[in-house]
């Protein structure tokens, strides 16, 4: 009788631990980035005349939406910067060099939420932007949200526009010039709900 | 966007700087001694460097973010120091093989620190690919600087010169292959190894150079090294100018050898510049073609 209370007891004692160190928290529903029907481009300044477009095809995230407590929802994205695509063969190779990207030494650019608001028509959301190698606390407005059932997935939409200085990020200054040290990350993702 | 009156200032400053540390540190002792002749050119082609690297402000990085970083803030002023040190306990010439690589084997790895190459979880490089690709590149580093070193037991200032020419086309090709900061940091070991080459012919110490030698092959496959594994430089390319500063080896064909022997050394070098212009000449053509619309520069090939 001692030892089947003593198991309970264990048994109790690990599962709130394991509860408590989960991540997503409970009541929160997951979603898995959906790479088909989303989409990470970006555009910098060339010559300060003209915008270059370009994106990443190689893109995976996750993140979880708690409607009741938002503080407690996550979002984490991972870009494969060797994946970049501007429309041209011999600009995705040179941005793939150590002057840009370095893809060889930085070969992802991520993103991971720290802190969740709930804003008018989507949330604020604060968390460490990683690119080549660079680390900084970025806050960005997710917009969307809006859950949709179809062909019995539930699925969410988010959009967003981050502006970020390439010379925050340990770009070689040098490069800077022809194409502008700013540049924009358009980020429209779509979550399926796991 | 390339410089060419920066980079030309930082050869001018690199060279004169390693030429006049080496004349005033030699030139005031008659006889010169071989450890400080040996230190001397160290201690100029250092010098050179640190002018070189000031003029392109390529400071060092701390922490090191990437192989160029850790070339040019661990790799570069380990060797020159370790060279010292060598010169200094008078290590002996015999059984270098061992030594040779197993340091090419941690330079390597220093290079390619946290990059794809050595695995990670966003690597496709499983262990048994690096492992492969680092004995292949210790394997080639060891045999040519063996080669190197062996050569310049009988000509020292031909194969410094070879190297610095060859150190200096490197630069051009990863130039040219779109790593312009990777190319930019070939200009002040060139120049330095030319200044030190300088300084040692006009003060008697030509018989001193061996140590920088040694600076100058560890210089060359490291740039060339980072340039094929960071840069666009092909396999083919690095493999080709790493190896082309044993052409200085044709001297010692039997029917040269009567040959005086400045007129051996100036057809050595001619060949190493030949191989090498070659070589950025196919690189300048691959630049025109796929390099240039990019920076709006008119193709000479279209």
């Amino acid at each position: 009788m001692k030892k089947a209370l003593l198991s309970l007891l264990a048994a109790t004692f690990l599962s709130g631990f394991t509860l408590w160190g989960a991540n997503p928290v409970l009541g929160a529903d997951e979603y898995a980035y959906d790479l088909v029907h989303s989409s990470v481009s970006f555009k910098a300044r060339h010559l300060d005349l003209s915008w270059i477009h370009g994106r990443f095809n190689q893109v995976d995230g996750k993140f979880s939406l708690d409607r009741q407590d938002p503080a407690k929802s996550a979002f984490e994205l991972t870009i494969q910067a060797e994946s970049v695509d501007t429309a041209n063969a011999a600009r995705d190779e040179h941005l793939r060099q150590p002057d840009y990207f370095d893809t060889k030494q930085f070969p992802t650019i991520e993103f991971k939420s720290t802190k969740v608001r709930p804003i008018e028509g989507g949330y604020e959301v604060l968390g460490d932007f990683t690119m080549h190698g660079q680390k900084k606390s970025i806050t960005i407005r997710l917009l969307g949200g809006r859950e949709i059932e179809h062909n019995g997935v539930k699925r969410v939409g988010f959009s967003t526009e981050v502006k970020l200085k390439r010379s925050d990020f340990g770009f070689d200054p040098t490069q800077i010039g022809l194409i502008g040290d700013e540049a924009i990350i358009i980020i429209d993702c779509e979550g399926m709900r796991k | 966007m390339p410089d060419p009156v920066l980079y030309g200032k930082a050869m001018l400053s690199s060279t004169l700087a390693s030429a006049t540390i080496v004349w005033l540190l030699c030139a005031w002792q008659k006889p010169l001694s071989d450890v400080r002749g040996k230190l001397a050119c160290l201690a100029g082609c250092a010098g050179g460097l640190l002018a070189g690297h000031g003029t392109l402000k390529l400071y060092p990085a701390f922490p090191p973010a990437n192989g160029l970083d850790r070339f040019l803030t661990i790799v570069l002023p380990s060797i020159l120091a370790v060279q010292a040190i060598a010169v200094l306990v008078g290590s002996s010439r015999k059984n270098r093989w061992l030594p040779h690589g197993f340091l090419a084997i941690v330079v390597i790895q220093v290079l390619l620190y946290r990059s794809v190459y050595l695995g990670g979880p966003h690597s496709d490089w499983s262990p048994w690919r690096s492992t492969l690709l680092l004995t292949i590149s210790a394997v080639l580093w060891t045999a040519i600087w063996n080669l190197l070193t062996a050569l310049a037991r009988r000509s020292q200032s031909t194969v410094l010169l070879s190297l610095a020419m060859t150190i200096l086309g490197s630069g051009g090709v990863i130039l040219l292959a779109g790593y312009l900061k990777g190319g930019s940091a070939a200009i002040p070991l060139a120049a330095s190894l030319f200044g030190v080459s300088a300084g040692a012919m006009f003060c008697g110490a030509r018989s001193h150079l061996h140590p920088t030698i040694h600076v100058g092959i560890t210089g060359l496959f490291c740039l060339l090294f980072i340039g094929r594994f960071f840069g666009g430089v092909s396999t083919n390319t690095s493999v080709l100018l790493f190896a082309s500063p044993l052409i200085c080896w044709t001297g010692h064909i039997p029917s040269l050898r009567t040959l005086p022997p400045q007129k051996l050394q100036v057809m050595q070098l001619l060949l190493v510049t030949l191989v090498v212009a070659v070589v950025l000449l196919v690189a300048k053509h691959s630049f025109d073609r796929e390099m240039a619309p990019l920076l709006g520069i008119p193709s000479s090939t279209t």
